[in-house]
């Protein structure tokens, strides 16, 4: 009896310790590493202070060994997508308005055959015109079509690139922390 | 018999008569006189419409010469517009002109035992059919003269 008691409260006296653990978030402040997506352990028992410092020091001459900041990289990652999507904001437009050049060309004279639905004075000038838009429009889209294509395989490859860059940085930071002794994953 | 035959041959008369109006067989004929009676324009993105052939420029009077291959419109019109015909041929009692000019591809097909035509001109997003019927032009120095 004397031990259950014993058992008893001393779940009662955790459970104020468990939710009061609950009850506060997290709120560590966010390491440098954690911010470049790469996990550090202190493998040495090194404490908090002291991995701080480390991480600077690591990032200072990962930095100058790769060329690389990771969060100007985040910076120019950001520009390049907003200019990819102006481009292809641009070059979806350029498909837009361009039947009317089309419906501009098209005369032709002297002939039995090439001047049916080619009169300036009858239907076939409006004929000729939405055959000029149709065209025009057609040709429009293929242009369009090819541009926003190219637009997106142009920011695949400058993604593909920074995604290479920081992946290098982080290589370089890794190393450097192991040989502080530190476990490293990312 | 006599009467017979006179009856007889009456009889046939009457039902030759009954039958639609035969058209012009142009069997043999190497110039023919076609005239336009309707024309159809299609776009791509548009029904097709009935147009007269003064809106498309379609003459009204065509004349096709089948041994220098050349179609032309008549001296009265006062357009003088002539085409060459690039591929003819005439088999199984039908005429068949083919070619190209200024960006418009032809096929007309004319039907040699009825006369009856019809063709198409197509360009870029443009179609344009033509039904007609044509006729043999008389061999120059066979009038009455």
């Amino acid at each position: 009896m004397t031990h259950t008691a014993t058992i008893v409260s001393t779940m009662l006296l955790a459970i104020p310790v468990v939710a009061g653990a609950q009850s506060q978030p997290q709120s560590a402040p966010k390491t440098l590493a954690a911010a470049i997506g790469v996990y550090v352990f202190p493998g040495d028992g090194q404490p908090p202070d002291q991995q701080s410092i480390d991480e600077a020091e690591c990032y200072t001459w990962a930095v100058g060994n790769t060329g690389v900041d990771p969060f100007e990289l985040q910076k120019v990652a950001q520009q390049q997508a907003q200019q990819a999507e102006a481009a292809k904001k641009e070059a979806a437009a350029a498909g837009k308005g361009s039947g009317a050049k089309g419906a501009v060309a098209g005369a032709a004279a002297g002939a039995l055959i090439g001047e049916i639905a080619d009169n300036d004075a009858g239907r076939g000038a409006a004929y000729g015109a939405a055959a000029g838009l149709v065209a025009g429009r057609r040709r429009g889209r293929q242009a369009s079509a090819q541009a926003q294509q190219q637009v997106e395989q142009e920011a695949q490859r400058a993604q593909g690139a920074t995604a290479e860059q920081a992946e290098g940085f982080k290589k370089a930071f890794s190393v450097c922390l192991e040989a502080k002794k530190y476990v490293v994953k990312f | 018999m006599r009467r017979f035959v006179v009856w007889s041959l009456a009889f046939a008369s009457s039902l030759a008569s009954a039958r639609p109006a035969p058209a012009d067989d142009l069997t043999g004929a190497d110039r023919l006189l076609c005239v336009t009676i309707e024309v159809t324009a299609c776009t791509e993105d548009h029904s097709c419409h009935a147009e007269s052939p003064e809106e498309l420029n379609v003459p009204r009077f065509m004349e096709v010469d089948l041994v220098s291959q050349v179609l032309a419109t008549t001296e009265a019109s006062g357009e003088n517009r002539q085409t060459r015909v690039e591929h003819l041929r005439r088999d199984d009692g039908l005429i068949v002109l083919q070619g190209m000019e200024q960006a418009r591809a032809f096929s007309i097909m004319i039907a040699e035992t009825s006369g009856n035509l019809t063709a198409a001109v197509t360009r870029e997003d443009l179609g344009v059919v033509v039904f007609g019927a044509c006729t043999p032009v008389p061999a120059a120095g066979g009038s009455e003269d």
